[in-house]
């Protein structure tokens, strides 16, 4: 009787600090009463007894107030002791548990860890390439600067002279510098070798504030032609030269020139080209002033990189710089009259495009992982039933619905910990899998990795996974009624189909969502399947490419340049299985280079006016033939053509569709926009070949003959062999081919045509594979969540079945009603997935090219697909089910 | 014992209470009445002292409540020892004998000559 006075009373002080001031009052006057009480007896009067306690009892305020702030802390004492020991003790009972059903318990965390792994993989990769800032200072402060058309056209390099303009003219950047990359020969003992090498303007290393680490930056000095200093890299001083502390002031020879090394970059730096996302730079050298003081206003070949002034933001920078373009237009009309000028941040250009696809691919990874969710929500759920005793007994004893529902949340959180500790083990292993695989047009591929933030997303999505499949269950497991529960050996009706609602919900939302996966990845699958197999213009097949630098004084004369590759292509043609040999400046789906061009016949030729922008190579030898590229009128270029005062060229049907709609385009004459106009006639056409990538249409385009004067120099070109044999076969002898012409000259980038193809597409097959192993694997998931349910029901109700079979009732009926329990849920699931998709359609465009998200014969492919998998799924357990023998169901009760 | 308790008396008011309830658990007022008969009236405690030491010797764990119903049903709130407190007094009352034991020594060296 006590005892429940006293908890009662602690309780309520416990609850409610109006009643702890109660309490505390209430032992004071009960003192003060007695006293008064016992002073009366002693012969005061009630008056001056009262007086008198008051006296003793002394400034009560004071007292009260002590008192209070006394209880308050022994409460709180006591309820974080209880807390903490409390927590102890439900994981270690938790985890008694799980060891109880080791199968149960291996079989969730499995599934967790597939979950949790996948996403954190992604998320490292998302991190690594898009999260993390550039490894620069103040790298929000770094831009692009592109030249562009005021036609909206977008974005090409700088001229020198603009470049120079718009440096002096600005007033929102604290500085601009400009480079080119070049493949540059190294001549070190041994083998030459090609390395990456930059020429850049001196402030270019302030621009990016990095500063060498051995030696010195570049001085206005070493722009003077003759003063050959190169900085190298930390990578190319290790490796090639041996990592020699003694390296300022040695010499190395490129392109056969002698060049004195000045400075070695810190490790790890990397001039950033947005064009050569993941290859280091190996050497920097100087512009020579001229190059860039007296280039052609309208020869567009510089990379610039601005730094932004502090605090000013991007559109700023670009608002002035468009008005500085307009100024330049009015003043030099000829080149500059339909330019401006664009200013990109960055972070956005190097992996901005990038990051959309990776958040689409975390959203599959999430949708995997919610799907999990649900299956360990379900088992869950199922084991409730069979806890249903422990449950009853508990709450019986004494331990509150809130105590009960904590443990169970304790016990989904140990095993959403320990799959998230297994899941990083995965994505750990995974890690070097996933680096070799990642398509090479990922920026930034050596940044990913597993770090504390990685490792806190893991940890977090752990805990919400934890408790998003833990709830349900828990609420329902603690909703027990102990009398119905021990009196029943079977699930308790009410609350057993109330879980087997929730579980079915969660099957259905699990069908909704495996739908919306499913039909992401069958559209991906289409379409990269559609880009495969089109057309390219080309034939890929047995092609061998490789190229050459032809770089430095020896190969300043384009007929020296002309020579040597003649010699080569005449002794590649000379190897066996060699069946054509060409070469160009540019390969297919490799980028371009461009121009504006002029027709002379077109009357409305208005001189200060550009023509329309033309990509432009030079080839030589049977380019076309080697490449497999189709002529469709006129011939091919001889060698005459390009002695012509008019050279002869070839042009692509897109440039004739331009330039002479509906008119025959053999023997019409074109210039490049220079002053004189040069002029260049028609003599063939050919298929249209896409530069930019598969992805893109292709532009109008011209091939010059190799030596025909014009823009492009032509210094680096690709060797294009075709073989009847398979082309890496060659390689060595083709090396020594080149060899053979010039000791000196190296080979680099030695592909396959249907290697460089397949790279092309490797973004695209990256995205389709992951996405479609998420989708796999989420149906395997809602498979085993119907196969779950409609067994779980079976089991529920034998006893019925068995009554029905004993009735009469077919065995096919049975089947047929346990089939279609499995079959609702999926048809309400693929309704609601439906839905989904449509809700979704927007945001997955970007993953697909250009094809239609809302496909309806690939939808309803899916739905098909998914309402068989709910059949199947409950095939098993409805065969069990007609299989019932009437007398055991009932007799086993 | 007045309220600027010093820190000795306060010690002592606490020893008091400790060896009080030795024999039993009581309610506040029970204790302070006990302590007066024992000392034949020469100690009284303040009640403003008296709840203040209750509840810190409750917060350090020398002691525990229990409500419970008086006589007339009405809730009394009583106090006993606990195992903490029952050490606690072992170790204060020798404490206390051997603080008593060396004051008087040097008292008596005084009369003593």
């Amino acid at each position: 009787m006590s005892l429940i006075t006293d908890g009662w009373m602690r309780l309520r002080s416990v609850l409610s600090k109006r009643e702890r001031d109660r309490q505390i009052e209430e032992e004071l006057t009960d003192h003060f009463d007695a006293l008064v009480r016992d002073l009366v007896e002693r012969g005061l009067s009630p008056i001056d007894a009262r007086a008198e306690a008051t006296t003793r009892f002394g400034d009560a305020r004071v007292i009260r107030k002590e008192l209070r702030s006394m209880e308050a802390q022994r409460i709180n004492r006591e309820q974080r002791s209880s807390y903490f020991e409390e927590l102890s003790q439900d994981i270690r009972y938790g985890v008694r548990q799980l060891f109880k059903k080791p199968a149960f318990t291996a079989i969730v965390i499995g599934t967790l860890a597939i979950g949790i792994g996948a996403n954190t993989a992604v998320f490292s990769v998302l991190k690594g390439v898009f999260l993390d800032p550039l490894p620069f200072d103040e790298p929000h402060e770094l831009t692009y600067i592109w030249h562009g058309g005021t036609d909206g056209g977008c974005c090409g390099p700088l001229s020198g002279p603009d470049y120079l303009d718009i440096k002096e003219g600005t007033e929102t950047f604290e500085d601009i510098a400009v480079m080119v990359t070049r493949n540059t020969n190294l001549n070190s003992d041994g083998e030459p070798v090609m390395v990456l090498g930059a020429r850049i303007t001196p402030n270019l290393f302030s621009v990016l504030r990095v500063s060498p680490a051995m030696g010195r930056p570049f001085t206005e000095d070493d722009q003077i032609v003759g003063n050959r200093a190169v900085i190298l890299s930390d990578g190319i001083w290790r490796n090639r030269l041996g990592g020699d502390p003694a390296v300022i002031g040695s010499t190395i020879r490129l392109n056969r020139e002698t060049y004195s090394v000045v400075g070695v970059m810190p490790a790890g730096f990397n001039a950033p080209s947005p064009w050569r996302l993941n290859r280091t730079h190996d050497i920097y050298l100087p512009f020579a002033k001229e190059e860039i003081d007296q280039a052609a206003r309208n020869s567009h070949w510089l990379l610039a990189i601005g730094r932004l002034k502090r605090d000013v933001p991007v559109e700023t920078g670009d608002a002035e710089l468009k008005s500085i373009s307009e100024s330049l237009a009015e003043q030099y009309p000829n080149t500059n009259r339909v330019k401006t000028t664009y200013v990109h941040s960055m972070h956005e250009r190097l992996v901005g495009r990038v990051g959309t696809q990776l958040i689409l691919l975390l959203s599959a990874a999430g949708f995997m992982l919610l799907i999990v969710c649900g299956n360990v929500a379900s088992l869950l759920l199922s084991r409730a039933t069979a806890r249903q005793t422990e449950m009853a007994i508990r709450a019986a004893v004494g331990a509150g619905r809130s105590r009960i529902v904590r443990q169970l949340l304790t016990e989904s959180l140990l095993l959403s910990t320990v799959g998230g500790g297994a899941g990083i083990a995965l994505a750990v292993a995974g890690m070097t899998y996933l680096r070799s695989v990642i398509p090479t047009d990922i920026p930034r591929i050596t940044n990913i990795g597993i770090d504390g933030m990685v490792l806190g997303f893991a940890l977090l999505i752990s805990i919400v996974t934890g408790i998003l499949f833990g709830l349900a269950p828990a609420l329902s497991a603690s909703r027990s009624n102990l009398t119905e529960s021990l009196k029943e050996s079977r699930a308790a009706p009410q609350a057993g189909s109330r879980r087997a609602v929730l579980r079915g919900a969660l099957v259905a939302s699990q069908f909704a969502l495996a739908l919306v996966l499913a039909n992401g990845a069958a559209l991906m699958v289409q379409s990269y399947l559609r880009f495969r197999g089109m057309e390219q213009g080309f034939d890929p097949e047995n092609v061998l490419t490789v190229n050459v630098s032809l770089q430095g004084e020896s190969y300043d004369d384009v007929w020296d340049r002309d020579y040597f590759l003649r010699e080569s292509i005449d002794r590649i043609a000379a190897i066996p299985g060699v069946r054509h040999v060409g070469a160009t400046s540019k390969l297919p789906l490799n980028g371009g280079t461009n121009g504006h061009v002029w027709a002379e016949d077109d009357p409305d030729r208005d001189p200060n006016l550009e023509g329309p922008l033309i990509e432009f190579s030079r080839v030589s030898g049977h380019y076309f033939a080697a490449a497999g590229i189709r002529l469709v009128a006129g011939r091919l270029p001889t060698g005459d053509d390009s002695l012509a005062a008019r050279p002869g060229t070839i042009i692509n049907q897109e440039m004739a569709n331009r330039l002479w709609p509906d008119e025959d385009p053999i023997g019409k004459r074109y210039s490049f926009r220079t002053d004189p106009p040069h002029w260049m006639t028609v003599v063939g056409v050919v298929e249209d070949v896409r530069q930019w990538g598969p992805y893109t249409r292709a532009r109008a385009e011209h091939y010059l003959p190799y030596t025909a004067p014009g823009w492009a120099q032509g210094h680096r070109m690709y060797l294009i062999v075709k073989t009847d044999i398979e082309p890496l076969s060659i390689v060595g002898q083709v090396r020594q081919a080149v060899l053979a012409v010039d000791p000196d000259q190296p080979i680099s980038e030695i592909r396959t045509m249907e290697g460089v193809l397949s790279e092309e597409f490797a973004g695209q097959r990256f995205n389709t594979m992951l996405v479609g192993m998420f989708a796999g694997i989420a149906l395997l998931l809602v498979s085993a969540g119907v196969y779950g349910v409609v067994s779980f029901f079976v089991a529920q109700t034998s006893r019925e079945i068995g009554i029905r079979m004993a009735l009469g009732a077919a065995q096919s009926k049975v089947l047929g009603l346990t089939i279609l329990r499995g079959l609702r849920l999926a048809a309400i699931g693929t309704a609601v997935g439906v839905g989904g998709i449509f809700a979704t359609m927007k945001v997955i465009r970007s993953l697909l090219y250009g094809a239609s998200p809302v496909d309806i014969p690939t939808m309803i492919a899916g739905v098909v697909a998914l309402i068989c998998v709910g059949l199947f799924a409950s095939l098993v357990p409805a065969r069990r089910a007609a299989r019932v023998s009437p007398v055991t169901a009932l007799r086993s009760e | 014992m007045s309220r600027d308790t010093p820190e000795l008396l306060k010690g002592t008011l606490d020893l008091l209470i400790l060896k009080t309830l030795q024999s039993g658990p009581l309610h506040g007022y029970g204790i302070a009445r006990a302590l007066e008969e024992k000392t034949g009236r020469a100690l009284q405690i303040e009640e403003g002292s008296l709840y203040p030491a209750l509840y810190r010797m409750t917060n350090k764990g020398w002691i525990d409540f229990e409500w419970g119903l008086s006589a007339n049903n009405r809730k009394k709130k009583s106090y006993r020892l606990t195992t903490k407190g029952k050490k606690l007094l072992r170790e204060k009352h020798a404490q206390w004998s051997e603080f008593t034991a060396a004051v008087a020594l040097v008292l008596e060296e005084g009369t003593a000559s």
